[in-house]
């Protein structure tokens, strides 16, 4: 399979290569998220016993990451590429493998290598055990078998893939800064660079995320953040309340990049998002329950599973 | 008969693999001897090797017994007058006749016949219980609802003997015959052998033996070096992790940008091997020369492709060094120290800023109680020595705290001594590591382990078990190394009890004296560690348990009591025989209430006391002991022998007048105190003296 040439050609070959798996292409949340797997299409649906195959493209923001369109590697706002497969099918390994060679990255040419890598996430209350791929030194992909989320145990586990964009699309073109990437070429032959697409949003959200937010309103923010998710759980809507506690640890990123939380208020802004996050959890599985998990196929499965999460379904 | 037995799963953490096998081999020991199929003898013991990769981990077994030897097992049963239908039933259960039973000791008894498991039978739920209980530091489900969990998805078992299958079922695997290759250059299946297992993989493209793999990994990244016109920078962990990461390992030689070796030569070693796993390379003299070596998992068809490639990343992360290297020394050190005052040090023990003030006093005071060090240089490295604590460069490498602040120290032009005791004060960071250069780095380094141990064991974070969150065990044995190898003379209760006093505004460090006894206590146990090869268990225990808080001094006693201990060992146990006698008998009269009374040499009645009072008062002992001549009040001791003895023949302590008893009691209470410090003779395993 020949290298896609831009960065849009990346894109749609993982997104051929997915759908022709079983994947259902979604697309990137509505809402600020620091990655694919803050997106309730990861996050949400990994809990419980209903299967779910997902790939979808997330702009995934971290305003610490900024670096006034300057440095070459770093960004405020970078894509992955997100694929969940639950559960997780036994050749998920030669699965993705297949999926490089897609993009036209074959062992053949590379070193590809599968490096211990544990992945946490102190505010989701999630974690699992997997790798950094590596193709030639560099981290393409993050691999995670997820074993828990929102402080639930996943049953069944859940494979995470996600892709670095930007990183393997730096690599396909052969250049050494992200603004350099074509994104796309016009039919005349003119290209499209990220720096057109992207340079001055890098430019003006370092710029606000550094020096220009203004720290006491996020931080009232961040307390009515919290309080609508609150108020939405205690009405057992969990997916917007969801959405807010997405707001509220988006609000977090933005004081941590502005310095405005100090070392040991870190801690307590952390255990407050984790709190929502595991609030919210706990209240989508309590539905889903209601519900039957009625994407489950194996009734019997579900049966027994049901009996597992009944408890929660007050 | 010989055992293949083999587990085939997704890559395993490099670190995980050899303690895996280690645990792997013993059970298999243990479950082998439990089931008596590792023959009689040593000779006869079944071989067990071991072998891991990042995709296998496996136990290549031979000459285990194909059966266990047969035995008989006796059975009791009830008194031989028991009524018949006792008998009976007792018959029944065993199983046999009711008139064959025997009689002993007035009771019925069958011996049975018991038929010694095949290792056939024996071996598949053994294999079983091993592969569920290996205990890996995490593990993880995967797929299917109840699968048994492991370090990561399991695929194949291999598990045969003398090539017939052994039925083990693990998650959803059931054991097969056969084995894969190389992940990508030989993925068919492959049949293993016990035999033949190293050279069957070898050819599948997969260096299972570690020790060959470790040596393949030498060679080949030797081999890359020297097309840089270098040599790899020795790096035995590092050799270590790549042979957990690879199954056939191939180097690759890359560059990078001369103008990146403007960086700190730690930092570049930092970005190579840290996150990359390259080795850095070097020339002859071990300077750094702008190449690395790269070890592929691949035989990659085209080398400058993935040569490409690691240049890439590396050049990546060499500008992210360079962008810290140069925006940190945009800020003086000295400036950074403000900081520290919003950086908790520990939950508990205040401040990083808090911290070097009681580092900077109590540097101070061991200056002061040594003689040694200048104390404006010591307080200007106290001051700085957490400084790069906030530089992007030790954010982003913490390996590299110390070193970074030497750097910058000197780039700010801060005195060479005051920037070498920043990094110093570090030393030693391991087993092997070095010592500090010079004083101020010790002194600092002292005083930050003394603060440490303080303040940790004071919140009651003590190590416990084999768990030391803190670090406190490498603490200790630094400090102790850093004392005794620099030959610093101080009391090291009383700088702990300072330490402890500084530490007074933290509400949760105790500042009772049970504290120091427990620190004492915990730090005896390391020197004991320490000194082992220096003397016998027993001299190191009288040493330390002299009282005294000086480790210099209890360094000489050892040293001096092992000695006289095998210059004269017979002469030498006499006498300390003699004072152990002696330390006995005083314990005995404490024992017994007897209040102590000053010594009287004029109610002495007896020739032989007033001679051993005559000989313990001649003059060179006490000035022995305050001469630190440890081996001349030995030899003082030993010459005290005849006079001892003498006085044990001829006088009886316990005398019925009270006033002689308390009098002789004195005159051995004087002897013993006069030669304590030498050791605690109670704790000496001698002989008795005749």
């Amino acid at each position: 399979m020949p290298a896609p040439k831009d960065f849009q050609g990346l894109l749609l070959a993982l997104q051929t290569y997915w759908a022709e798996r079983g994947c259902a292409l979604m697309q990137g949340y509505d809402l600020e998220v620091g990655a694919g797997t803050m997106n309730p299409a990861t996050f949400l649906r990994v809990l419980g016993p209903e299967p779910w195959n997902v790939a979808y493209v997330e702009p995934s923001r971290r305003p610490a990451d900024g670096r006034f369109g300057e440095n070459p590697n770093r960004l405020h706002q970078h894509h992955q590429y997100q694929v969940i497969l639950k559960p997780s099918p036994k050749d998920v390994q030669e699965q993705y493998l297949g999926s490089l060679k897609a993009i036209g990255i074959t062992s053949e040419d590379h070193d590809l290598r599968f490096v211990e890598d544990d992945w946490e996430s102190p505010t989701l209350g999630a974690w699992g055990l997997g790798w950094e791929v590596w193709c030639d030194g560099m981290e393409v992909t993050q691999f995670t078998y997820f074993q828990q989320a929102g402080g639930f145990e996943c049953r069944p586990v859940a494979a995470e893939l996600t892709y670095g964009l930007e990183r393997i699309a730096m690599y396909l073109q052969g250049v050494d800064n992200i603004y350099d990437l074509v994104f796309c070429t016009y039919p005349d032959g003119t290209k499209l660079t990220y720096r057109d697409v992207f340079w001055q949003n890098e430019r003006e959200q370092s710029e606000y995320s550094f020096h220009a937010s203004d720290a006491s309103r996020l931080f009232k923010l961040f307390d009515e953040y919290e309080k609508e998710c609150q108020q939405l759980v205690a009405r057992k809507l969990p997916l917007p309340a969801y959405d807010y506690c997405l707001k509220c640890s988006h609000a977090f990123n933005l004081l941590d990049a502005r310095g405005a939380i100090s070392v040991t208020e870190r801690q307590g802004y952390i255990l407050r998002v984790r709190k929502l996050a595991h609030d919210c959890a706990k209240l989508y599985l309590a539905t889903r329950t209601a519900m039957k998990f009625p994407a489950l196929k194996d009734r019997a499965l579900a049966e027994k599973e049901l009996a597992r999460y009944r408890e929660l379904d007050e | 008969m010989d055992l293949v037995f083999e587990i085939g799963c997704e890559e395993l953490p490099a670190s995980f693999q050899k303690p895996a096998l280690e645990w792997m081999a013993a059970e298999i020991n243990k479950g082998l001897d439990d089931a008596r199929l590792n023959g009689e003898g040593e000779a006869q013991r079944a071989n067990i090797a071991t072998y891991a990769t990042p995709r296998r981990l496996a136990l290549i077994v031979t000459a285990i017994a194909e059966k266990a030897p047969d035995t008989t097992r006796k059975l009791v049963g009830p008194p031989a007058k028991a009524p018949e239908a006792a008998r009976a039933g007792f018959a029944k259960k065993a199983g046999v006749a009711l008139d064959s039973l025997k009689i002993e000791n007035d009771r019925v008894v069958v011996e049975q016949h018991v038929r010694g498991q095949a290792a056939a039978e024996a071996l598949p739920p053994l294999l079983e219980k091993i592969i569920r209980s290996i205990p890996f530091r995490k593990s993880m489900r995967w797929d299917s609802l109840e699968a048994d969990p492991f370090a990561r998805p399991v695929h194949w078992i291999v598990a045969t003997l003398d090539g017939k299958l052994l039925p083990v079922t693990f998650a959803d695997v059931k054991s097969g015959v056969e084995s894969r290759g190389h992940r990508f250059h030989d993925p068919k299946p492959v049949r293993i052998t016990a035999r033949g297992y190293v050279a069957e993989l070898r050819k599948a493209h997969v260096l299972v033996d570690w020790a060959e793999r470790k040596q393949r990994i030498g060679e080949e990244v030797a081999r890359a070096a020297k097309e840089a016109g270098g040599a790899p920078r020795p790096d035995d962990e590092l050799v270590e992790t790549v042979t957990g990461l690879v199954e056939e390992p191939s180097a690759v030689v890359g560059y990078f940008d001369k103008e990146f070796l403007q960086l700190p030569p730690e930092v570049l070693i930092s970005e190579m091997r840290g996150h990359q796993k390259y080795f850095a390379v070097q020339d002859e003299k071990g300077v750094l020369l702008p190449a690395f070596v790269a070890v592929s998992n691949t035989k990659v068809k085209d080398p400058a492709v993935s040569r490409k490639g690691y240049e890439r990343v590396l050049r990546a992360r060499l500008s992210d060094g360079k962008f810290f290297f140069d925006e940190d020394r945009k800020v003086p050190l000295a400036s950074r120290v403000e900081k520290l005052a919003r950086r908790t040090f520990l939950q508990g023990l205040g401040t990083e800023r808090e911290r070097i003030d009681r580092l900077r006093d109590v540097a101070l005071w061991l200056h002061g109680a040594t003689g040694r060090g200048e104390a404006s240089q010591l307080s200007q490295a106290a001051e700085l020595c957490k400084a790069d604590l906030t530089t992007g460069m030790v954010g982003e490498f913490p390996e590299l705290q110390g070193s970074m602040g030497r750097v910058y120290a000197l780039h700010d032009g801060v005195a060479p001594e005051v920037a070498d005791a920043i990094f110093d004060h570090y030393l030693p960071r391991g087993a092997e590591d070095r010592l500090p250069q010079a004083d101020a780095g010790a002194l600092l380094g002292m005083a930050d382990r003394i603060d440490q141990l303080v303040g940790i064991f004071g919140i009651g974070k003590e190590p416990t078990g084999t768990a030391d969150p803190y670090g406190q065990r490498r603490a200790a044995l630094g400090l102790l190394k850093v004392t005794l190898g620099r030959g610093y003379r101080f009391d090291l209760h009383e700088a702990m009890h300072y330490a402890q006093k500084l530490h007074a505004r933290n509400p949760k460090v105790s500042q009772e004296a049970a504290l120091l006894e427990k620190i004492w206590a915990f730090l005896l146990g390391r020197l004991e560690v320490l000194l082992r090869d220096r003397g016998q268990p027993d001299s190191i225990q009288a040493v330390l348990h002299t009282g005294a808080h000086d480790l210099a001094a209890l360094e000489k006693r050892l040293v001096a009591l092992q000695t006289v201990r095998e210059k004269n060992r017979a002469q030498f146990e006499a006498a300390a025989a003699a004072f152990k006698r002696i330390a006995n008998i005083l314990a005995q009269a404490r024992e017994k209430g007897l209040a102590p009374v000053g010594l009287k040499p004029d109610l002495a009645r007896t020739p032989a006391e007033r001679a051993l009072i005559a000989a313990s008062t001649k003059a060179g002992i006490t000035e022995a002991l305050e001469n630190e001549n440890y081996v001349a009040a030995y030899e003082a001791l030993a010459a005290l022998r005849p006079e001892v003895d003498e006085f044990f023949d001829d006088v009886m302590v316990m005398d019925p007048d009270a006033a002689q008893r308390d009098n002789r009691l004195a005159l051995l209470r004087a002897l013993h105190e006069l030669f304590s410090p030498l050791a605690d003779f109670s704790r000496l395993q001698v002989e008795k003296s005749s």
